[in-house]
């Protein structure tokens, strides 16, 4: 009998230790949102957040990552960049674009732009219809994306960015032009324009 | 025991070279012939078309299908035999290359076409290219790799069994031997099919003296950048400095060279696509010596004078302001610190003096002087900006920095 409690006492304890560490999808009720105390923003819908410590951004989705997704970076300082894992064509790693808490509007959207494209997870990237815009008291800007990838999938979105204390924040929401991006784009506008940087 | 096992591994890598050298054997592909469906190369031939089918539709291909039918053209203007059996795609990569499938499929990249200064210089990398088809390098190629790697795999058991340690050290020795045997191989493939493009060149009344151009121009790219050095053993086309020497001995040997250069007719198909690639070959990041030279071999000519200097003050602005240090005449001592924002406002300058009505650059250069504290320059050129672009789409920016 010890024995057999000894074998069921194994089974339940790796049962307890897995739930405790999958924690790489959280439900997202409606409401209003803290993301790792680094934005607040308000929801009418239930999403998925992915989150991973090692990443340097979260996202929400419905449906899947590569159908629809708001992307919310998590904030970097100067000398780093959105992404800073290597990158496949590693002689490239040591080119990723870098931040600098001197960018002008222009350059921000260009960092932005840059880190996407070195990501090389479209093919064609562009931005376009830059405003002035804030993120709660920070002076950002705003700005549209039209993207494709290497299955020829066209993609459209929009995004934020601006510079708080000298820290870059940024959230976009990109979807497939087919179907996804016009069902999920007023829900997503809603979602960024209420976004404010803890 | 040890020495019957070595003789009988040195039979059986003799036994092993002739698949190697029977590649060789195979002959040409006839214009419009197919393989037949029980071979090696209809297996290759099918993937190919797989993937044919995926880059049809694929987000790196250039959306121009004006400058694919452009160079599939130029391809037929080399050879109208062969001219049913190939599709001309370009892929929208920053890099210098093109290649060519066995089934027909040639792919070009941006990169190669933002170099390329004609359409001789294009033509010959598109000869070069049919060279490898209708020589069936690809499948040459396959069989040898495929006949090495099966060799080298059994040579690695073989040291094993035979006693010698069969460490990593060991599995990486066969991988270096057998892409260096592959490298050497592809590059006799690559000679033989520089000697096609440049017949097919003359004949087709393009003018030599370019094919050998755009290597020179590889070399001294090369030169500026970080891989400044020849390339290695492994690298499967043959060095440059080479290549340039073969393609100049072969034009010695043809009589009646024409001089066809048609260098208006590349620029009326590249020129839409330039600040795009120009804008992806800056992103690279190469060293500015090496980006200057690549914008300076895409934009020779005098009337882009000023957009030739607007991007080379975009390369050292989209660097930030990192301080260079500058040698004196005699290159001797470095006598004055300049930074990359103090060379692109000196670039963006020379811009303005060459067009004064290029609006973009009054942007740029109002920008950089408000980093640099000089507030009213700033503001004359930002109202500048405004006043020769009426319809800005981003004027709520600029006059919040005029603000």
């Amino acid at each position: 009998m010890k024995f057999i409690k000894k074998i069921l006492i194994i089974p339940i304890f790796l049962f307890l230790v897995s739930c405790q560490t999958d924690k790489t999808y959280i439900l997202v009720e409606p409401g209003k949102v803290e993301l790792k105390k680094i934005y607040s923003a308000d929801t009418n819908k239930k999403w998925s957040q992915f989150q991973e410590d090692e990443y340097n951004f979260l996202f929400w989705t419905i449906n899947g990552y590569t159908l629809e997704r708001i992307v919310f970076f998590k904030p970097i300082s100067d000398g780093r960049s959105l992404f800073d894992h290597d990158s496949f064509f590693t002689q490239e790693s040591e080119k990723r674009p870098i931040f600098n808490s001197k960018m002008n509007k222009f350059e921000i959207k260009e960092f932005f732009e840059n880190c996407i494209i070195w990501s090389r997870e479209f093919t064609n990237f562009e931005t376009s219809n830059i405003k002035n815009y804030k993120i709660g008291d920070v002076e950002g800007i705003s700005f549209d994306i039209k993207a494709q990838n290497e299955l020829g999938l066209n993609y459209r979105g929009f995004a934020i960015a601006g510079i708080k204390n000298e820290k870059f924040y940024s959230v976009y929401f990109i979807a497939t032009e087919l179907e996804f991006y016009d069902k999920y784009k007023k829900e997503a506008k809603e979602i960024i324009s209420s976004i404010e940087i803890l | 025991m040890k020495k019957i096992f070595i003789f009988f591994l040195i039979l059986f890598i003799q036994s092993c070279a002739s698949p190697i050298g029977g590649a060789k054997k195979i002959e040409d592909i006839k214009p419009q012939e197919t393989p037949s469906i029980e071979t090696i190369e209809a297996g290759l031939w099918m993937q190919m078309n797989n993937y044919e089918e995926k880059l049809k539709t694929s987000g790196s291909r250039i959306k121009d299908r004006d400058l694919e039918k452009y160079l599939k053209d130029i391809l037929c203007k080399l050879t109208s035999e062969y001219c049913k059996d190939i599709r001309v795609y370009v892929q929208d990569i920053p890099f210098f290359n093109a290649f060519m499938a066995p089934n027909g499929m040639m792919v070009v990249w941006t990169g190669l076409l933002l170099r390329a200064q004609n359409e001789a210089q294009v033509a010959t990398v598109i000869g070069h290219e049919a060279g490898h088809y209708i020589k069936r390098h690809s499948l040459k190629s396959w069989l040898d790799a495929k006949a090495r790697t099966d060799l080298m795999a059994i040579l690695s058991i073989g040291l094993a069994v035979g006693g010698v340690p069969a460490g990593g050290d060991i599995f990486n020795i066969t991988q270096l031997l057998q892409a260096g045997f592959m490298a050497k191989h592809s590059r006799d493939n690559e000679r033989e099919a520089d000697k096609i493009g440049l017949d097919l060149l003359i004949n087709a009344g393009y003018d030599p003296i370019e094919a050998p151009k755009i290597w020179e121009n590889i070399i001294k790219e090369m030169e500026l950048g970080e891989v400044n050095k020849p390339l290695s053993f492994l690298a499967s086309h043959p060095a440059p400095k080479e290549r340039i020497d073969n393609l100049k001995n072969q034009t010695k040997e043809y009589g009646n060279i024409q001089s066809l250069k048609n260098t208006k007719e590349l620029d009326k198909k590249t020129n839409k696509h330039l600040k795009k690639w120009i804008k992806n070959e800056i992103r690279l990041k190469n060293k500015t010596e090496q980006t200057e030279f690549v914008i300076d071999t895409a934009l020779p000519e005098k009337e882009n004078k000023y957009l030739l200097y607007f991007y080379k003050g975009e390369i050292y602005r989209s660097r930030g302001d990192k301080i260079n240090k500058k040698e004196d005449d005699n290159n001797t001592k470095e006598v004055e610190e300049e930074t990359n924002y103090d060379k692109a406002i000196s670039f963006y300058k020379k811009s303005i003096a060459e067009n004064p009505n290029f609006a973009d650059v009054y942007r740029e250069l109002g920008l950089l002087e408000l980093k640099k504290n000089k507030n009213e320059n700033a503001k004359y050129n930002l109202s500048k900006y405004l006043e020769l672009n009426k319809n800005a789409k981003d004027a709520e920016i600029i006059k919040s920095y005029l603000n």
